[in-house]
């Protein structure tokens, strides 16, 4: 196998040794919850049948992936479902809610779900800038900076869509200690046709709106929020973990450091509710679903009872890749909780030198796996190997293309070097031996925005996305930019369209046309389906609380770099209206690229759509007041006042008259 | 015709107090059942742990608080019951050197951010508004409830506070300032929505005690790091982290506090004898005049520590329990203080309290009945003496 002839790979008392899955199975027979019966039978399609109708699934996973940097990227995932759960109908939000059974599912998410009727929620908080450049795609593509989160809520209910967001925003901002509760005022907007659900929507009523589905999703808005300057650390871990059934005591969860994972050159977490219908399939863990491009953006039509987006209807295209493993989606409501870190293994690690690489879960967690946590039904380690040559076309995913290593017995694939391990050890490790090149994996897209102007009046954007791909991307970029900026759409243009210089690495030599004619600059920007929500139309105080909203439709041919510049101007801001470090600027949120084209998929068969990617956030600088300077006018103006009313005084009191000597 | 009006006007100013004195009893029978265990008792604890000070700098500040955040949370306060306001993030600073940890000593021996913390406004959200609005309940609806003090009138506060001050004013964030007639104003509204049993108030800043010079409100027990133009100072440095990493007061108080647990019975009074101007290089003060117990016999797990009063009156055998409350009420505190467990402890000063209580009402009640009798024999005799003269 090419890991074994470059690598050394060692897992040390390896997971799980045969007693303890026995000892699991036969926690099984135990009278606490059903599903631990389960726990051999991984709800694969070709299992057999379940021994009984269970409510809720329990998985975990964590996924390791060397870096080209020689870090090493941790993704820590576990996810809850609820068996034939639907989120709740909005009209039935003025009565007593029907009662729920959670057997696994954290109870606390629910109930906010249910209290809000949220049919899809998004939240990540996280810290750092990802390299895609050098990092690749991350596991999961939310990962831009500070919190973000976004909701689909359908409407028509006693209790409005807005009241309902920013009742959410308040309940998430108490059970994960963040400032969320500042969301839901100034920072939200509604993107149209960027974002897609990444579950289902059920219907609650029949539809009968005209085609145009751009202005609602059939009932459906959207609501994203970006805090940019969100800071994660341990309170936010810390109500996190109580919502794991077994805490941070047991399984994958153990590794949960905070001293550890807060520590990495990027971290964050974040929390994923999603609805599936059970009648379609889906990859499993992934959120690339297959997508008909035809449909997109639309799909009103072909809808029994469900919203989905395009091809989850149509048959013929979504042929199950083979590597990935495909398991049959159940109807019901998903929670995945996802915590990555980026760690640098070699930092700290006991007393070893830095030109070793060597790592073990040890050193990047500073903590082992010692139990399985027992209801989970499938609980997985796998370490993505490094190879040196980079598989499969330029631009695929390198998690999917490289082959892994499954660390657990479960659900198939064992791995078994020491068959006959001492059996009382029942903690085990990896460690990585020796030094390993890491193929630069490159990602399809990548974008870098930059804040152009010294001036505190006036500024301006410079966005660069590149297409790494041998075919052309339509995208949506997205920017929501905080009501301190306000951008001149006359200034929207694309500067340049440029060939990407040839990777040395490349395999496709034929892509190499060049697009290096201006007038191209047309098809790339399409500025009659541009979307640009301004603040408010009128000079209220709206337009001093809203964001502006732009959603800029673009095409980026194969192969070559996008510039794309927008110019803005900085509001002059109240004395009140500064946060108390005014000095250190204003953030403003990460842009977004959200590709719509398909590519075809790792294995040839299929197509998967692109993921999203972010901008890192910005620091504008606005012009900040002395602030003393009111401080200096009242005693000014309380010198004058008193001169002038002691001269004043004099004139009117005093009597000037000659005193006879 | 004079006489006869006046007459009719003795008479009846003589009932009306004859009726007043036996309304007054049933007044005072009905509050006391409603009071149930007198003066003492608490029900539950509330934290309020406030830092004001935002900045890497003010590194001592956050540790302070976080400091206190252990102590109660390790003497018996849930999670729950404990409000965190901390300015800046200091724990997963990138100046932090060690991510995740705050630390208050220079040999880095107890790590106050841990493991398991709930921090509730944190950032931009610690502002005097929110502050005052979180002590008078004045919040928004859809708050969620761990940014609330749901405090009631058998509640004892433990209020908090940190950061850079001066004469009765306390900055928040480099922006703006609390001043010591908003809290004061503020404990006063507590107090009339009867938000609070109890009150203890500490705060540790330059000119410390002139925070607490303005209060009104009864039941508070106050104390300060410094008086009146006087500097608070830190006490540790630590050359890895680069700053200060704790203030001396709080440290004189959190290392006075490392030695009792649960079950303690130190008093008040012992923390206020462990001030020590050499060691805090300012005058820490305390004001007792509001507050209406002896500080020599409030335990300091009455504030801070999560030890609730329980009532453990079994209706069927009152007599039996009057007798041993008589029992227990001759026995002094030296057998209590002997028990073995805190439960025990806990059961016998409840008994405590209510035999002397009970022993009072019955006074009362007999000092009542003569009241009612005297104003009888008063109606009859005036009755007598009016017909005999008019």
């Amino acid at each position: 196998m090419r890991w074994s002839t470059t690598l050394t790979w060692l897992a040390l008392p390896y997971l799980y040794p045969n007693n303890y899955i026995n000892l699991a199975n036969a926690q099984g027979n135990g009278p606490p919850s059903g599903s631990k019966a389960q726990s051999g039978q991984p709800a694969s399609s070709e299992g057999g049948p379940p021994p009984r109708e269970l409510k809720d699934v329990a998985t975990e996973l964590l996924l390791l992936r060397p870096l080209k940097d020689g870090k090493v990227a941790t993704h820590f995932e576990f996810e809850y479902l609820t068996r034939n759960g639907v989120p709740r109908d909005p009209s039935t939000l003025g009565s007593e809610d029907e009662d729920q059974h959670y057997e696994f599912f954290p109870l606390s998410m629910g109930q906010i779900l249910r209290e809000y009727a949220v049919a899809e929620l998004h939240l990540t908080l996280n810290t750092g800038r990802w390299r895609y450049d050098t990092w690749g795609s991350p596991e999961n593509p939310a990962v831009a900076s500070g919190a973000e989160l976004w909701v689909w809520m359908a409407d028509g209910g006693p209790v409005s869509v807005e009241e309902r967001w920013k009742g959410l925003t308040n309940a998430l901002a108490g059970l994960f200690c963040a400032s969320l509760s500042s969301l839901s005022g100034s920072r939200t907007t509604s993107p149209l046709h960027s974002f897609y659900p990444e579950g289902q929507l059920p219907l609650y009523f029949e539809t009968t709106e005209p085609e145009n589905n751009t202005t609602s999703r059939s009932g459906y808005t959207l609501h994203h929020a970006v805090l940019p300057s969100e800071a994660i650390c341990t309170e936010n871990l810390t109500p996190f973990i109580k919502l794991l059934p077994c805490k941070s005591y047991a399984g994958v969860a153990e590794l949960l450091n905070p001293h550890k994972l807060f520590g990495g050159w990027w971290y964050g977490m974040g929390v994923h509710a999603t609805w599936h219908d059970g009648e379609t399939d889906s990859i499993d863990g992934g959120t690339e679903v297959p997508i008909d491009p035809s449909k997109l953006g639309m799909g009103s039509k072909a809808r029994a009872g469900k919203y989905t987006e395009g091809a989850h209807n149509d048959p013929k295209a979504k042929p199950p890749p083979p590597q990935a493993q495909v398991i049959k989606q159940a109807r019901g409501v998903k929670l995945k909780l996802t915590v990555g870190a980026v760690r640098d293994p070699v930092e700290g690690y006991r007393g070893q030198t830095a030109e070793t690489s060597q790592w073990t879960l040890e050193n990047l967690f500073g903590k082992n796996v010692t139990k399985l946590c027992p209801v989970t039904s499938k609980a997985d380690v796998r370490v993505l190997l490094p190879s040196k040559e980079h598989k499969g076309p330029v631009g695929t995913d390198a998690k999917a293309a490289v082959p892994s290593l499954l660390l657990s017995p479960l659900p198939v694939a064992k791995y078994h070097p020491h068959a006959g391990s001492s059996k009382g050890d029942q903690s085990w490790d990896v460690v990585r031996n020796k030094k390993a090149k890491v193929a630069n994996s490159l990602t399809p897209l990548t974008l870098t925005r930059s804040l152009r102007g010294y001036d505190q009046t006036r500024g301006g954007f410079s966005i660069a996305i590149s297409n790494h791909l041998g075919s052309d991307v339509d995208a949506w970029y997205v920017e929501s930019v905080p009501w301190i900026i306000r951008p001149y759409l006359s200034t929207l243009h694309v500067e340049s369209v440029e060939p990407l210089p040839s990777p040395s690495t490349s395999n496709n030599g034929g892509a190499q046309q060049a697009f290096t004619s201006p007038n191209n600059a047309s098809t790339v920007l399409d500025l009659k389906k541009l979307r640009y929500v301004p603040p408010s139309e009128s000079k209220g105080e709206d337009s001093r609380t809203k964001p502006t909203l732009l959603e800029i439709p673009l095409r980026i041919p194969a192969r070559s770099v996008v510039r794309v510049s927008l110019e803005f101007e900085k509001v002059f801001l109240r004395y009140t209206e500064h946060p108390p470090d005014a000095q250190r600027g204003w953030e403003i949120p990460g842009g977004v690229l959200v590709p719509t084209s398909v590519v075809p998929a790792v294995q040839g068969e299929g197509t998967r759509r692109l993921s999203r990617v972010y901008t890192a956030p910005l620091l504008a600088d606005l012009a900040t007041p002395d602030f003393s300077m009111p401080y200096n006018v009242i005693i000014l103006s309380g010198a004058l006042v008193a001169l002038l009313f002691g001269m004043l005084f004099n004139m009117l009191v005093r009597r000037y008259v000659l005193v006879k000597s | 015709m004079v006489f006869h009006f006046l007459r009719r006007l003795i008479l009846f100013t003589l009932f009306y107090s004859f009726v007043a004195a036996q309304t007054q009893d049933q007044v005072n029978a009905a509050s006391k059942f409603l009071q149930k265990d007198g003066v003492q008792g608490h029900t539950n604890n509330w934290a309020v742990l406030v830092c004001s000070s935002r900045y890497w700098f003010n590194y001592r500040h956050m540790a302070n608080t976080l400091g206190m955040y252990r102590t109660v949370k390790r003497l018996g306060i849930p999670d729950s019951n404990i409000i965190v306001m901390l300015a800046d993030d200091v724990s997963c600073n990138a100046r932090n050197k060690f991510p995740a940890t705050v630390y208050s000593n220079n040999r880095r021996s107890i790590d106050l951010y841990g493991e398991n913390i709930e921090v509730d406004y944190r950032g931009y959200e610690v502002t005097v508004e929110n502050f005052l609005r979180l002590l008078t309940g004045r919040v928004d609806p859809s708050l969620p409830r761990s940014k609330r003090l749901l405090t009631d009138e058998k509640s004892n506060i433990f209020v908090y506070m940190t950061g850079h001050g001066g004469d009765e004013f306390l900055k928040f964030q480099d922006n703006e300032e609390i001043s010591a007639f908003d809290i004061a104003d503020a404990f006063e509204q507590m107090w009339q929505k009867k938000r609070y049993h109890e009150i203890f108030f500490m705060i540790d800043t330059c000119q410390a005690n002139t925070m607490y010079s303005k209060f009104y409100s009864p039941n508070i027990l106050a104390t300060g790091s410094s008086k009146l133009g006087e500097s608070s100072y830190s006490h540790d440095h630590d050359s890895d982290v680069g700053v200060a990493v704790i203030d001396r007061f709080t440290h004189l108080v959190l290392s006075h506090l490392e030695g009792i647990n649960k079950t303690s019975q130190a008093t008040m009074q012992q923390l206020f004898d462990a001030y020590n101007f050499d060691h805090l290089r300012s005058t820490a003060g305390v004001r007792t005049d509001l507050f209406q117990r002896d500080p020599s016999k409030v335990l300091l797990t009455d504030f801070f520590g999560g030890v609730a009063q329980a009532e453990v009156v079994q209706s069927d055998d009152v007599d039996d329990a009057r007798d041993f409350a008589r029992l227990a009420s001759s026995a002094k505190p030296s057998v209590v203080a002997d028990s073995q467990s805190g439960k025990q402890q806990k059961v016998s000063t409840t008994w405590m309290e209510m035999g002397s209580d009970r022993l009072g009402e019955l006074g009362r009640n007999s000092y009542g009945l003569s009241r009612v009798w005297a104003s009888v024999g008063l109606i009859f005799g005036t009755y007598a003496v009016t017909r005999f003269l008019f």
